[in-house]
């Protein structure tokens, strides 16, 4: 009896056991399934709606038959969160990064993500050379499915004109970010968006800016002060040379550095209608006195001056980064990637790496940032259309956003999030780099400056203006404001 | 009936060989360098960004290349750069060859010497511009200078005011040391005999060096000149793009810079194209002039 009871006893242990042992796997499993999925489809309802016409994009759970005909199917539960659609297969992607572990760290962490929610097997091309390596593909209409445009390499009007890119207008109209019940359109900053023809072909995912980098801690040991606007600039570079520093400089081999951050700056400066007309390669935007007075005021300050530091026409990045660090010069033109770029030349030399709006204004305007939409597009060969369309949605997920923005020291493209720069110190890391690049964005969202947006792709005539900066620039050089602006005008209207 | 001999003389295995491995390299070559060349030539009457579609232009592209400034400026850079590599090459190369062979250096010596002259050959292109771009730019050459006591200082850089100058020192710096090489081999291989019959007569050295080694070595000579020349104009790319990237401004464009630019940063494939075919036919032209040139100087 009494080991009939204990048999007994033990089996009902081993139920209570394996019971509470299954409980909590079964706990386990609901709260993961919860974490990595959207809401459960238990309680929904289905929408369906067929049409035919254009299959221009596809929004939200848009999936587009590749016939002429979009099958819209919008799932909704209950409490009004949406339910993705099951997606499977692959997904290749094309990524620029300047290999920096940060910004690749970034782009796998948003990638294993997508993988983890979608099931989608992912094959993404990073790198400084992936331009370059997969431009073939394009060519003969076999390219990957989606490209984050940046560096050098592609150009997104040429892919664009050509019928490489996707139309992706409906997705920005209609589509939801990934797993929420947000409108893309409702998000998006509309200052970022690019129409060609009313269509929309690149979808901006981060934004940049450019501006100075100086050092503060080196700036306040020889009571230098940063200037705010052309006529400080003169006064400081005029100390500087006293004390035997030059003032200014950028990579001169890629002399859109001091175009885009140095000199653009002071034409958004104008305005966000001057700039565009400027950036559409308008011959009276260009060909105004406003832009001559900016180009002779950079004439005067190099050349007559003197205050440009020797060899920047003909330096690369490292060079001029390299001599700026071991403060040969005071100023150097850049985007915000600067410290993240430069983080292993500065950090043994007790530098304060401070980033500071383009002085080339005029006294009396006020400080202006111009706004650069760093894009992606969806190619129209995309083998695996709803998986790129679904991975855009993607990225632009809070969380996405956060993700890829500390990675890279960029800005974020919705408005409805807030630059925190307490929690972006923390997430990159805390690092020197981080916090220069955080002290850079807070800035820039401060409303000590005006934000600008530069959409516009200006073919070569950038290039044009770009090589004439390095002309101007050249002491005992033969080019005049005049001779440099009629070759950039001869440029204008160009393709 | 000298070709029929000629066929009769082939057995019918040697004429498979020669068909089994004939044929295919044949083709290949068409595939690989005759059919992009007239794709090259076919695209260079469009209007084409590389990825669109074409748009004919006829000779547009042409007449636009013969009006930039930018092609007329690489053209002379190219002249120039072709001009004194070649002064600075063959007399270098000539003269290292000369003192290692008939100069009394010891074997070690000599090996050592042979080892640095050749040193520059053997270091990537990137590697030799990084060092000479540190040289020029971060003021070594400056301290050079002033340890010699000059104290001359350039208002840009070196590199900016003087890019031409410092392109030619540098390719030509790059191109001695195998060219060296096949110089002394030839010098190796003129009979010892002469020299010693030479000395007998009384040539001194110099005597020597113009009226034995030189003629001698003449065919090497002629080589050294062509090849410099057709490589050159192709290369001189290799060296500007990251030495310069053609600045400052247009300063310093050569050809293969114009078509590189053209093709890679503006998208402008078609007129890339034309370009890349002007710069082969002015290099087949100069070569060819150069090469008969000389042909006709030997013969007399």
């Amino acid at each position: 009896m009494k080991k009939s009871i204990r048999i007994l006893t033990l089996l009902i242990g081993l139920v209570f056991l394996f019971s509470a042992t299954g409980c909590n796997l079964f706990i386990t499993e609901e709260v993961t399934s919860t974490s990595i999925s959207w809401p459960s489809t238990s309680a929904t309802t289905t929408t369906t709606s067929t049409g035919t016409g254009d299959t221009t994009g596809t929004g939200g759970a848009d999936t587009p038959t590749g016939n002429g005909t979009t099958t819209a199917t919008t799932t909704k539960t209950t409490a009004g969160v949406r339910t993705e659609p099951k997606l499977s297969g692959k997904l290749e992607l094309q990524i620029f990064t300047n290999e920096s572990q940060t910004a690749d760290g970034g782009w796998t962490t948003v990638i294993n993500e997508f993988e983890d929610a979608t099931g989608v097997s992912v094959t993404a091309h990073i790198g400084s050379s992936v331009n370059t390596m997969m431009s073939g593909r394009w060519k003969k209409d076999n390219p990957p499915d989606m490209v984050w445009i940046d560096g050098s390499g592609i150009s997104d009007l040429v892919y664009e004109t050509s019928g490489k890119f996707y139309d992706i207008t409906s997705l920005y109209e209609d589509g939801y970010v990934y797993g929420t019940n947000t409108r893309i359109r409702d998000v998006i900053d509309p200052n970022m968006m690019t129409r060609n023809n009313g269509k929309i072909m690149r979808m901006p995912l981060l934004s940049t800016a450019g501006g100075v980098w100086y050092d503060a801690k080196f700036f306040k040991e020889n009571n230098f002060t940063v200037p705010n606007n052309y006529t400080e600039l003169l006064t400081m570079a005029k100390q500087a040379k006293a004390a035997g520093y030059a003032s200014y400089t950028y990579p001169g081999m890629y002399a859109s550095y001091c175009l885009s951050n140095f000199i653009m700056p002071a034409v958004a400066a104008y305005g966000q209608e001057y700039t565009d007309q400027f950036l559409s390669g308008s011959k009276a935007a260009v060909g105004d006195s406003r832009f001559k007075k900016i180009l002779q005021n950079y004439t005067d300050f190099c050349r007559t001056d003197g205050y440009l530091m020797p060899s920047t026409t003909t330096a690369d990045h490292t060079t001029v980064q390299q001599r700026w660090i071991t403060h040969k010069c005071l100023l150097i033109a850049n985007g915000l990637w600067l410290p993240d770029e430069t983080r292993k030349l500065w950090a043994k030399q007790n530098f304060d790496m401070t980033w500071h709006p383009s002085p080339m204004i005029e006294e009396g305007q006020k400080q202006t940032v111009l706004i650069t939409a760093k894009k992606v597009a969806v190619a129209s060969k995309a083998k695996n259309l709803d998986n790129a369309l679904a991975f855009v949605r993607f990225i632009l997920r809070e969380d996405s956003q956060n993700t890829l923005m500390y990675s890279f020291g960029y800005m974020g493209v919705r408005t409805d999030m807030q630059f925190d720069v307490q929690k972006f110190v923390r997430e990159a890391g805390g690092s020197d780099a981080s916090l220069s690049t955080a002290s850079a964005l807070s800035y820039i969202n401060s409303n000590k400056v005006d934000r600008v947006y530069w959409n516009e792709s200006w073919g070569q005539l950038g290039d044009i203006i770009a090589a004439e900066l390095n002309n101007l620039a050249m002491k005992g050089g033969s080019a005049t404001v005049d001779s440099a602006l009629s070759k950039i005008l001869s440029e204008c209207g160009k393709p | 009936m000298l070709q029929q001999k000629r066929k009769k003389g082939l057995s019918r295995s040697q004429r498979g060989f020669l068909w089994a491995f004939g044929i295919p390299t044949l083709l290949l070559y068409i595939y690989i360098c005759i059919v992009p060349m007239f794709s090259s030539v076919l695209d260079s009457f469009y209007q084409w960004d590389g990825y669109g579609p074409k748009t004919w232009v006829g000779l547009q592209n042409y007449v636009e290349i013969f009006s930039d400034p930018v092609f007329h400026t690489s053209i002379i850079n190219d002249v120039l750069i072709v001009f004194f590599k070649e002064l600075l090459i063959c007399v270098l190369a000539t003269a290292f060859a000369v003192s290692l062979t008939r100069a009394k250096f010891s074997r070690a010596e000599s090996g050592v010497y042979r080892f640095l002259f050749y040193l520059p050959n053997i270091l990537s292109v990137i590697v030799i511009t990084r060092v000479w771009k540190f040289v020029f730019e971060l003021g070594l050459f400056d301290s050079i200078l002033q340890l010699f006591g000059f104290n001359w200082t350039s208002p840009n850089g070196w590199l900016a005011d003087y890019p031409l100058p410092i392109i030619i020192f540098v390719a030509s710096w790059c191109g001695i040391g195998s060219y060296m090489i096949i110089m002394i081999s030839a010098i190796n291989n003129i009979s010892k005999e002469i020299y010693e019959a030479a000395e007998i007569d009384g040539a001194g050295q110099f005597r020597q060096l113009f009226s034995i080694t030189i003629p001698t070595i003449l065919p090497q000579v002629r080589y050294m000149i062509v090849s410099i020349l057709t490589s050159s104009l192709a290369a001189n790319l290799n060296l500007v793009l990251p030495f310069t990237g053609g600045g400052p401004g247009t300063k310093s464009y050569v050809m293969g810079y114009y078509v590189y630019h053209a093709a890679y940063t503006e998208f402008e494939v078609g007129y890339a194209n034309a370009a890349a075919l002007l710069l082969m036919l002015i290099s087949v032209v100069l070569a060819g002039t150069v090469n008969t040139l000389i042909a006709r100087k030997e013969d007399r």
